[in-house]
């Protein structure tokens, strides 16, 4: 009997959006399949008829019959559930029980704004940290550390456009808006071909293409910031749009503060300071057709921190210390989806991005001339960091028969990388002698590298009978920098074994390669962070990863899964003992030096899905070490040293109940092991050649720090509990034009606007874990005691939110 | 009053998130270290004791049961007396002198060695000022004429005693340049800027630094001609009278103390607040510490004064 193919998009009904992940079963057959990131399926089968189930996490199932007397496109508008009945949108693993897929976590946006943060704000990042298997850096921040990996081992994409940098206000908010986005996918391991360039996970962010019928959007008032999103057709059903801009205000709150506090007897201002950022989201999609799509993305974040001290030495002129630092990302990138069978479908785009830093340090003296004209002199330090990566990439999917969906492409990019420029600058006037003056403008270090990346991916997933399935690929890349060329050969494989109803095992190897690293000298997110290539002299990191585990589907609607998984990495980086490229003229590649590291662990999942009360409970037992001991570049005297995120217990406990349509309430409860951090424990003098220079006792200027080992100390454990309360409301109803679900007519009444007041408290029980510790000496009735003192940034911190939908 | 209050307020909101927590000092050990700096025309001493835990304030105590040999050109020397931990030999050092020390301690052996370097051969700095009342400008012109067919490793240091300022106890006992002024080391002669020191400087040639470290190996065996400047931005109401007494110390030094240096350079720079702790580079077998020698000449430069000068002091 012939094979016939049935194809087409899965979408929102109310909203004309696309559904990512929604699965299209086939209940003659037993064969299904689930619908790509633009929301496509394809399903070869046999027969005359086929009856298709069409499902997606918190909407209506849809059946239908196709008849297959020929190739034939079917698309379905599902009708959210949350219109029928107010529940919450459940969290879906798509590394279930029979996906092939392993270590991929796919968690619904609403779910993710339903964590408590901090100050309220929604945040995607901070949400997945608490995912097992998914570290955060330290206390409050967004930098995430998956199984053993750094922050820059990461691999976040926007729309499938890279982004360096994710952090706002040193990584205490990230870069993606959840206001923007409509589907986050996490991967830890075993990952599909098609991604590469980092070693430890892929985020795949996909914004919102926007309501093709109806203009909707929310306004938000939070603690410090302030959102906005707007969506809605240009042309109705065939263009539509979706914009998000958000801006902290505290820089504003705090102003009339600043200044009050830091008048200057002369009534001047002597102290000008603040922070903010900023952040711009925009999609704009337009449909040639049901097989022609095109979408174009665009994303801005910027953060700024400035201040101007006027000093106190010199009251006649004014004179001014000037520091100011800008960073932040900008990407943009266009996409055009297109059919070009039912079973082979494409998707054609170029795409920008570009990631910079700036800091600027200087001293500015005005002084007031005989003629009563102003004079400035200037001495200004700049300091500039930037990526530019330019890419065109193809990629095809192509299902041939319903046993096989197979993914293949290749993509090229190009990096402009400036690691750090340097110039300084001086225009100096002088007072007394009227015709004479200074000035020099002067570029110190600069070193642009010019990089080429080219990849060709090809995968399949291949359910090779109803036990077994195996998704398996090839990654090849090839990166070229400085006359040098680094091809690697990635292989990828994982597989499923179905035992039974309710388990399946599944094991996976993933080899990876990354040509771009991250180097940070400390454990917050700092604009001295430096993203530089690999080079000549350094090649890039590679890993090995593999990884075992169980998922188990209880009756009682509690998924368990249980993986172990080992990485071994190579040739990874770090700054050399007292180095950070800050300030240096030396390039950095004099600063770091290579070495090998190893993890492992075990991660325990228990998830609940649906019913009132949702959520999860994940522990991580893990273990990472690094060794650095090539010669020449030894850290730790060449032993292997723990890591800095290495930790053996993490657990978080998140759960979310929902008491009615108009009141939810959610909680959570983290607990770690303390972090690790390098103290000096031991002092000795400077060596002179004057006899008198040995203080005894010996003066604290005048001595030498020791350290015994690297990362020699374990901060306390780290627990904290949040909270966050929700309160609904829907109001100001009107006629609809839309048709609620299938079997109502266009005159039901339909809520126009609703409202949500989101209270919680961050840090309920006032714990205060640690941000850093510091040696102090304290001073009691017996004198000075040695003592180590530990900073902690946020005590019990309550805040208020009000969004208003429309 | 309303300011003072809000001040407070927040001052005891970020102190109250400070909190002293439990310290395991079993985790802190002890090591030896030995400390020497062999300098030409000078009496011979070293410096040994164990590390102290970073807190404790108390004087150094000179360890027990300890055997310390001086093979000094071959010939074995004792110390002679000790103090502070301080182990003074009779023997004053020469140029090119080898010293090699072998300490006993208990069953722990402590060794190093180190050759003395040849004194600096260098011409009578030429020392020009100038006061703009804008800044004040010291030009410092001097010859290296570096010995031939040798690397040679060189330390040159301005230094400014400052009295009569507001600020001299705090100079004299410090014996540095005075860096609460504006004052910008400059040196654009490219054959002495060494790389690695440069590495810590915000602005290439702009020196925080009143040291400049660096080798003979753009001016090998040359008659090498090079100015060094200090740039002091005059604060145009100072009133406070000051006394800058200039001088400049050049030292031919082993490749032990230049690598010394060059790390404690990197060590005490502010930027380490940032980075992890540095371990310091020893040439010292079983102790931390550095055994390398020094040969160092001394030119008083120049004396500038400013603002009032205050009344003679009763010595």
């Amino acid at each position: 009997m012939a094979q016939r193919t049935v194809s087409g998009i899965v979408t929102d009904h109310s909203t004309g959006e696309t559904l990512i992940g929604a699965t299209v079963f086939e209940s003659g057959s037993g064969k299904g399949t689930i619908t790509d990131a633009n929301g496509r399926f394809s399903l070869t089968l046999k027969g005359k008829e086929a009856r298709l189930r069409v499902s997606y996490v918190g909407y209506v199932t849809v059946y239908d019959t196709v008849p297959l007397n020929g190739n034939t496109s079917r698309n379905y508008a599902l009708h959210s559930s949350i219109q029928l009945k107010e529940v919450v949108v459940r969290a879906q693993r798509i590394n279930s029980r029979e996906s092939s897929q392993m270590s991929a976590i796919e968690i619904p946006v609403e779910q993710l704004k339903a964590v408590p943060v901090l100050f309220g704000e929604a945040d995607i990042m901070k949400a997945l940290q608490l995912l097992p298997g998914v570290q955060s850096g330290n206390e409050g921040t967004g930098g995430m550390y998956v199984r053993g990996g750094g922050p820059d081992e990461n691999l976040f994409l926007l729309d499938g456009i890279p982004l360096y940098n994710v952090n706002h206000l040193g990584g205490f908010f990230s870069a993606f808006n959840a206001d923007a986005v409509k589907n986050v996918t996490l991967y830890k391991g075993s990952f599909p071909a098609r991604f590469g360039g980092r070693l430890s996970s892929v985020l795949d962010v996909t914004t919102n293409n926007g309501n093709d019928r109806e203009i909707h959007g929310n306004l938000s008032l939070g603690f410090i910031s302030a959102k906005l999103n707007v969506e809605g057709p240009i042309v109705k059903e065939k263009t539509t749009f979706c914009f998000s801009a958000r801006r902290t205000y505290a820089d504003f709150l705090m102003r009339p503060l600043v200044r009050k506090l830091a008048t200057d007897v002369d009534g001047k201002t002597k102290l000008v300071a603040g922070y903010y950022f900023y952040d711009l989201n925009g999609k704009v999609t337009h449909r040639f057709s049901d097989k022609s799509y095109l979408y174009a993305t665009f994303y801005h974040g910027d953060d700024d921190v400035y201040t101007k001290v006027r000093t106190e030495s010199s009251l006649a002129e004014d004179q001014y210390l000037d520091f100011a630092n800008n960073w932040g990302n900008t990407v943009g990138g266009l996409r055009w989806n297109y059919v070009l069978g039912p079973k082979l479908f494409m998707n054609l785009s170029a795409s920008y991005t570009q990631y910079n830093n700036r800091m600027v340090v200087g001293i500015e003296k005005y002084a007031i001339l005989d003629d009563g004209s102003e004079q400035v002199s200037t001495v200004k330090g700049n300091y500039l960091s930037s990526i530019y990566d330019l890419t065109g990439r193809a990629d095809f999917s192509y299902t041939p028969t319903p046993d096989h969906n197979i993914q293949f492409g290749a993509y090229y990019t190009r990096h402009w990388i400036r690691p750090s420029v340097a110039s300084g600058s001086i225009d100096y006037f002088d007072q007394i002698q009227m015709n004479s003056a200074w000035q020099m403008d002067t570029v110190i270090q600069e070193d642009t590298v010019r990089a080429n990346e080219a990849v060709f991916f090809a995968e399949d997933d291949w359910s090779i009978n109803d036990v077994f399935k195996l998704n398996y690929g090839l990654h090849i890349s090839g990166f070229g920098v400085e006359n040098a060329f680094y091809p690697s050969v990635q292989p990828r494989i994982s597989g499923r074994a179905l035992l039974g109803d309710n388990l399946s095992i599944k094991v996976g190897y993933a080899y990876m390669s990354q040509y771009m690293h991250l180097l940070s000298t400390t454990s917050i997110s700092l604009p001295t962070d430096l993203w530089v290539p690999s080079t000549k002299r350094i090649p890039p990191m590679t890993a090995h990863q593999m990884a075992a585990g169980i998922v188990y589907n209880t009756d009682i609607g509690v998924d368990l899964s249980v993986e172990g998984y080992y990485k071994h990495m190579s040739d990874i980086i770090e700054y050399k003992d007292g180095a950070t490229s800050f300030g240096s003229t030396l390039g950095w590649e004099e600063l770091v030096c290579l070495g090998n590291g190893w993890t492992y662990g075990v991660e325990f999942l228990a998830q609940r899905n649906y019913g009132d009360l949702t959520g999860w409970i994940a522990y991580t037992w893990s273990r990472t070490t690094h060794l650095f001991d090539r010669p020449g570049q030894e850290l730790n005297n060449g032993k292997p040293f723990p890591a800095k995120y290495d930790r053996r217990h993490d657990l978080s406990i998140v759960l979310t109940y929902k008491f009615n349509k108009n009141f939810d309430i959610s909680g959570t409860w983290v607990f770690s092991t303390g972090n690790t951090a390098t103290l000096s424990m031991e002092k000795y003098p400077v060596a002179s050649d004057d006899p008198d220079a040995y203080d005894n006792p010996p003066r604290t200027s005048n001595t030498l720090s020791h350290v015994s080992s690297r990362n020699n100390f374990r901060m306390p454990n780290y627990h904290r509990a949040d909270i966050s309360v929700n309160f609904h409301r829907t109001f100001n109803q009107r006629k609809s034009s839309l048709p609620e679900t299938p079997d109502q007519d266009a005159s039901v009444w339909r809520p126009k606007m609703r409202r949500t007041i989101n209270i919680s408290v961050y840090n309920l029980y006032n714990r205060a874990n640690p941000y850093l510790t510091y040696t102090s000496s304290q001073y009691s009735y017996q004198g000075y005691s040695k003592a180590l003192v530990q900073l902690s940034i946020f005590p019990i911190l309550p805040s208020i939110a009000y969004t208003l939908y429309f | 009053m309303k300011r003072y209050s809000l001040i407070a307020v927040i001052i005891l909101f970020l102190a109250s998130c400070e909190k002293v927590i439990p310290f395991d000092t079993s985790i802190s050990e002890h090591e030896m270290v030995l400390n020497a700096v062999p300098s030409v025309e000078k009496q011979l001493f070293v410096y040994f004791a164990n590390t102290r835990f970073f807190l404790d304030s108390t004087n150094n105590q000179p360890l027990g049961g300890i055997d310390m040999v001086m093979s000094i050109n071959g010939i074995d020397y004792r110390p002679t007396s000790v103090d502070r931990c301080r182990y003074f030999f009779d023997y004053t050092v020469q140029e090119e002198d080898s010293l090699a020390i072998c300490i006993q301690a208990g069953d722990h052996t402590v060794t190093a060695h180190t050759t003395v370097p040849r004194m600096p051969r260098i011409s009578q700095p030429l020392a020009i000022t100038n006061d703009t009342g804008a800044f004040h400008l010291l030009l410092v012109n001097f010859n290296i004429d570096d010995y031939p067919d040798h690397k040679d490793y060189y330390c040159i240091t301005l230094r400014q005693r400052d009295s009569g300022s507001r600020y001299r106890h705090y100079f004299e006992r410090y014996d540095t340049i005075d860096t609460t002024y504006s004052t910008f080391f400059l040196c654009n002669d490219k054959a002495l800027i060494d790389p690695y020191i440069a590495t810590n400087l915000s602005v290439s040639g702009f020196s925080p630094f009143t040291q400049l470290l660096t080798t003979d190996d753009n001016f090998n065996g040359e008659n090498h001609n090079t100015t060094l400047t200090l740039i002091r931005l005059t604060d145009t109401n100072e009133v406070v009278p000051y006394i800058h007494q200039y001088t400049l110390d050049v030292e031919t030094v082993s490749p032990e103390r230049y690598r010394y240096l060059q790390e404690i350079s990197t060590a005490t720079s502010p930027i380490q607040l940032i980075t992890e702790p540095p371990a310091i580079y020893s040439n010292v077998n079983g102790a931390l510490g550095i055994f390398a020698a020094n040969a160092r000449r001394t030119f008083p430069l120049i004396t500038i004064t400013g603002g009032t000068l205050p009344p003679p002091q009763e010595q």
